[in-house]
């Protein structure tokens, strides 16, 4: 008997799966969670735009999922997203990019369009490491690490992005690690059926070129680290910095609204094109 | 292309009138008219301007302008807003320019249309920010790492600076490609007239649409046709080396040749129909002596040359209006008679360099940094040395 | 041929995981064996021990886990979800309560 075939294939281009992803990795459930949460919200790829940088996270989108897709220089999807939203608001505009892309080399875009809240929705895939390249030290790898870039010990402390972009003034921010798939799911959902900058850090394994330098030796003890370092966000709010150190701090940041980019940007060319009119046909 | 109506009725109220415009004003206007729909840009002084009226009168025209958090930025805007259909643009100078370097590869690569202005200062590096130069001549040509070709258009007025961006979103659209309008600080800062065409005389180069299902990135044409973002057809765009479909193939060597090969020759096989120069020959025919100007020196250049023929010289002038790709035709053919070419141009011998290429004579480069603009004086002299 | 041992550490108990007995039975849960990777995700998190490890080799040499116990399976789901393969397919038996 053949074997049935998932639901959710229709989503990605299947004449190139099994994708490239190595065995176990994060970037694999991110594009399994993505195609159910566009399912599960009976959105239309035709009516979105997926836009990536360069990493092994920007691969989701990529050539893997089946809608119109902008492949872009490293660092830079927010702002080429930025670009294609301006000239589309009807369009729903998905970011999905690694840490070293979006808030390493990017982390320009990603604080402006954040203080901007521009309608994007941002899935920044934490690895904490520089992936592709082969395992360089990130600005999310944890201080103390051995990565290829740091062969004595990493001396930088790390970002903690989510709290970054929150801070920048985004609209929503969540944190989810990819052993969380239902709350980030849930997450995911939230974020694409709202108006607004709505970023989420998804916390993700790199088994091959984090993991192994760790001495994490598998995806399935790096998502078991995952779930006993991540702790719930209303019960960060009582522990200490110290408490914290190591830790995965999970859930929702913020979901405020506040004026959004596009529909700002569309009301004033509208104001200047009736003032216009009414010159003309006065 | 169709002019859309908020466009034409802010057109209506120039058309036909005369302006006294800088010549950054004259591109920006020029832009509106040309039918840009689309400007993110970054404050950067002698291009500043440029922005700044953008800024201003684009939105009335119904079309949407944003500053971006930096050059890069900018550049990155405008080739996803190109690719909803959109006429875009932005507007630089040195420093930015050498910024937006990468995504005007990205763009090459892409096959993207869009246009860039690179109002040219006194460089490298912060150099003289406020001074006019043309140093950035081969920056235009070679700026983006890789093989590749580009157009490069330079007015020597306001008025040009007004023209040429018609030009720039033609050749952008028709050619799937960033075009660059190497301005000079000097012309970017000048004040001069500018008429308004009327709208109505207005004719826009269109994309060529892609049939459903035809490829976007490579086929029996040099040019492919394009596709859009919402139309459904999931095109996929990538810097990366990629099949006619779009999709990536860095592995197999004949994709990269074939694609690299077609993208270069899309424009080197068709400068007959790009390339356009400013001839002023001699009346007698018999000059041994040609200046070859571009841009803001192109006017004390072709000074100079009335002033040496009012005193009895014979000298050949010829303006390139195009800079990329190379009028190398044009050159070879005014250079048949002549024993030396004089080049005066604003740093250390770009053009000249690129003429010795094409012609037998000697070239002799009148090159001025610092910047100051060459007077006729100085021109006139040089001529007068080798007649 | 001998069984590989299976990790038996996984805590029970996440968002979806239907713990009646009741849900027991009424799904069905195919690998799809081209798609698997081995990474072994499945086995390690699925709350009620539907999956053990095999030595059934796909046609990337790659060790796809057995479905040992299809009749443990709540419907829950995280194994669909956490596969970075979307190798793994959950489906309600026709007849039962989950089927449209």
């Amino acid at each position: 008997m053949a074997t049935p075939r998932h639901r959710l294939m229709d989503y990605v281009r299947e004449e190139i799966m099994p994708h490239r992803f190595c065995v176990g990795c994060g970037c694999g459930t991110v594009l399994n969670v993505f195609v159910n949460a566009v399912d599960e919200l009976k959105l239309k790829p035709t009516n979105m735009v997926c836009v990536s940088g360069i990493g092994c996270s920007a691969w989701i989108p990529s050539p893997y999922f089946k809608a119109d897709t902008l492949h872009t220089t490293h660092g830079r999807p927010i702002a080429f997203a930025t670009g294609v939203k301006v000239m589309r608001p009807d369009l729903k505009v998905v970011v999905i990019a690694g840490d070293g892309d979006i808030a390493g080399i990017g982390g320009n875009h990603l604080i402006h369009a954040a203080r901007r809240n521009i309608d994007l929705t941002v899935f920044l895939v934490n690895n904490m490491i520089y992936g592709m390249t082969g395992g360089q030290a990130a600005p999310t790898t944890p201080t103390g690490v051995r990565t290829t870039t740091t062969p004595h010990r990493n001396i930088e402390p790390p970002f903690h992005i989510a709290d970054l972009v929150k801070a920048a003034g985004a609209g929503f921010v969540a944190r989810w690690t990819t052993f969380h798939v239902f709350q980030l799911m849930r997450a995911m959902q939230q974020a694409m059926d709202r108006k607004g900058f709505s970023f989420i850090e998804i916390v993700s394994q790199c088994p091959d070129n984090y993991g192994r330098r760790i001495g994490v030796k598998s995806a399935v003890d790096m998502l078991k680290q995952f779930k006993a370092n991540s702790v719930r966000i209303s019960k960060a709010a009582d522990m200490s910095e110290e408490e914290l150190e190591g830790k995965f701090v999970v859930g929702t940041l913020c979901d405020r609204d506040r004026p959004e980019y596009t529909d700002e940007l569309h009301k004033l060319t509208a104001e200047q094109v009736a003032l216009i009119k009414k010159e003309t046909t006065a | 292309m169709a002019i859309n109506q908020n466009k034409q009725r802010y057109l209506s109220r120039l058309e036909g009138k005369t302006y006294f415009l800088l010549g950054d004003e004259a591109c920006a206007y020029g832009s509106i008219y040309a039918g840009c729909d689309f400007f993110a840009g970054y404050p950067i002084t002698p291009a500043s301007e440029v922005a700044e009226l953008m800024a201003e009168e684009l939105p009335k025209a119904g079309g949407i302008c944003i500053q971006m958090e930096d050059e890069l930025a900018s550049m990155a805007a405008i080739i996803g807003a190109s690719w909803t259909g959109a006429r875009t643009m932005t507007a630089t100078s040195g420093p930015g320019f050498s910024l937006m370097q990468e995504n005007i590869g990205y763009a090459v690569m892409t096959e993207t249309p869009c246009v860039i202005v690179d109002v040219q200062r006194s460089g490298p590096s912060t150099g003289q920010a406020t001074k006019p130069a043309q140093g950035d001549v081969m920056q235009a040509r070679w700026g983006t790492h890789g093989d590749h070709n580009i157009i490069a258009l330079s007015p020597n007025s306001a008025q040009e600076c007004f023209d040429l961006m018609a030009e720039c979103f033609d050749l952008a659209d028709i050619y799937r490609t960033p075009v660059i309008l190497l301005m000079d600080g000097e012309v970017g800062h000048i004040r001069e007239s500018v008429a308004m065409p009327a709208v109505s005389s207005l004719k826009h180069a269109a994309r060529k649409p892609a049939q459903p299902g035809e490829d976007v990135f490579g086929g029996s044409e040099l040019v492919p046709g394009i596709t859009h973002y919402g139309a459904g057809q999931n095109v996929h765009v990538t810097g990366s080396t990629h099949k006619a479909n779009g999709m990536r193939d860095v592995t197999t060597p004949e994709v990269h040749d074939r694609l690299i090969r077609r993208i270069y020759r899309k424009i080197d096989e068709n400068r007959e129909k790009i390339v356009r120069v400013e001839p002023n020959r001699d009346p007698s025919g018999g000059a041994r002596v040609g200046v070859i100007s571009f841009g803001a020196t192109s006017r004390p250049a072709l000074g100079a040359v009335k002033q040496a023929r009012a005193d009895g010289k014979q000298v050949d002038f010829m303006r390139l209006i195009t800079i990329w790709p190379f009028a190398r035709k044009q050159v070879t053919e005014f250079a048949e008679n002549l024993d030396i070419i004089l080049v005066p141009e604003m740093n250390l011998g770009q053009i000249a360099r690129e003429i010795e290429r094409f012609v037998r004579c000697e070239v002799k480069s009148l090159s001025k940094i610092g910047g100051v603009p060459h007077t006729v004086f100085e021109i006139t002299h040089a001529i007068m040395e080798v007649c | 041929m001998s069984k590989l041992k299976n990790h038996k550490d996984t805590e029970r108990g996440h968002p979806g995981a239907a713990k009646k007995s009741g849900a027991r039975g009424q799904w069905r849960v195919i690998i799809n064996p081209e798609m698997c990777k081995g990474c072994n995700i499945c086995i390690e998190f699925c709350p009620t021990d539907v999956f053990e490890r095999s030595e059934t080799l796909n046609r990337k040499g790659y060790y796809v886990p057995l479905v040992a116990k299809e009749g443990e399976c709540t419907g829950c789901r995280i194994c669909d979800l956490l596969c970075p393969e979307l190798a793994i397919i959950i489906e309600p038996k026709s007849g039962s309560e989950h089927a449209k």
